[in-house]
């Protein structure tokens, strides 16, 4: 699977920026990392990402809190919720991944995620 | 030295053993479990810091099999402790794990090292044994890792 996406990658756990960051590399796209909220809005207007992902629960600011401030400021990049904690889906996020899940899944899901992004049919 | 008198084989207790003989003795098990269970992708997981003089002052000493990993050694100098440097190790051995299709990780430490260090990463207590050495207790932690490569060689 490749999706030669600018992802950028949201989580307050080492592990997971390290994992998703290899894998993501691995499989063509461009990668950043974020520790929390607030260092992913700061990495935002640089780093412009095709697609965030963000997980739920972190120190400071939530992932949904995430989507909004990325909202609010006008930026349309379609967000992808990874989150063991949640059940289903909630509003305004582009896709939701229940840890553990599969990382060609997650290739999967970044790639139509990009194409949503540009407009193109997934 | 003791000799069987209903086998002809010789026993000997040895307490400085070879690392060599005692790498037999590996080697024998796991090819039997590879064998019999059908997993034959065990590799070693070693991770090694060394400083200027070439000298380890840190790593890590494990294994995956399966789709386990299994931290069975992770030492600091201690010096050279708080900077991190456990935590790198331990993040560096997981995403090693995950890449060759691990799903969770093993590992168990004492009461008296820093049991915390790996509650506070997601590792759950599978059972303690306590009394072992005198008043401290042995402690079995799992984490399952939050995604796998089913792809992974």
């Amino acid at each position: 699977v490749t999706s030669s996406a600018r992802v950028l990658v949201v989580d307050d756990e080492l592990f997971v920026r390290e994992m998703l960051r290899d894998f993501l590399t691995t499989v063509g796209d461009e990668v950043a990392t974020a520790a929390s909220g607030a260092e992913a809005l700061e990495i935002l207007p640089t780093f412009q990402p095709d697609v965030i992902i963000v997980d739920m629960v972190m120190p400071g600011m939530s992932g949904s809190a995430v989507l909004d401030a990325v909202r609010r400021a006008g930026i349309a990049v379609p967000v992808i919720l990874i989150s063991g904690h949640v059940t289903t889906t909630p509003e305004g996020f582009f896709a939701f991944l229940r840890k553990p899940f599969d990382l060609r899944k997650l290739a999967e899901v970044v790639t139509a995620a990009s194409r949503h992004g540009r407009g193109e049919n997934a | 030295v003791s000799t069987s008198p209903y086998l002809s084989v010789e026993l000997r207790v040895e307490d400085e053993p070879l690392p060599a003989d005692v790498a037999t003795l590996n080697d024998r098990l796991y090819r039997h479990n590879a064998a019999v269970t059908g997993h034959d992708n065990g590799r070693w997981l070693t991770i090694f810091v060394r400083n200027e003089a070439h000298e380890i002052v840190a790593g890590l000493h494990g294994w995956t099999w399966g789709q386990t990993g299994f931290v069975q050694t992770l030492w600091v100098r201690e010096d050279l402790r708080g900077q991190g440097i456990g935590a790198r190790l331990l993040v560096t051995a997981e995403v090693e794990a995950a890449r060759r299709g691990c799903r969770e990780v093993h590992l168990d430490t004492h009461s008296y090292q820093v049991p915390d260090f790996y509650r506070h990463r997601d590792y759950e207590i599978l059972g303690e044994l306590p009394g072992w050495p005198g008043q401290t207790t042995r402690i079995f932690f799992r984490k399952i890792l939050p995604f796998q490569d089913t792809e992974a060689p």
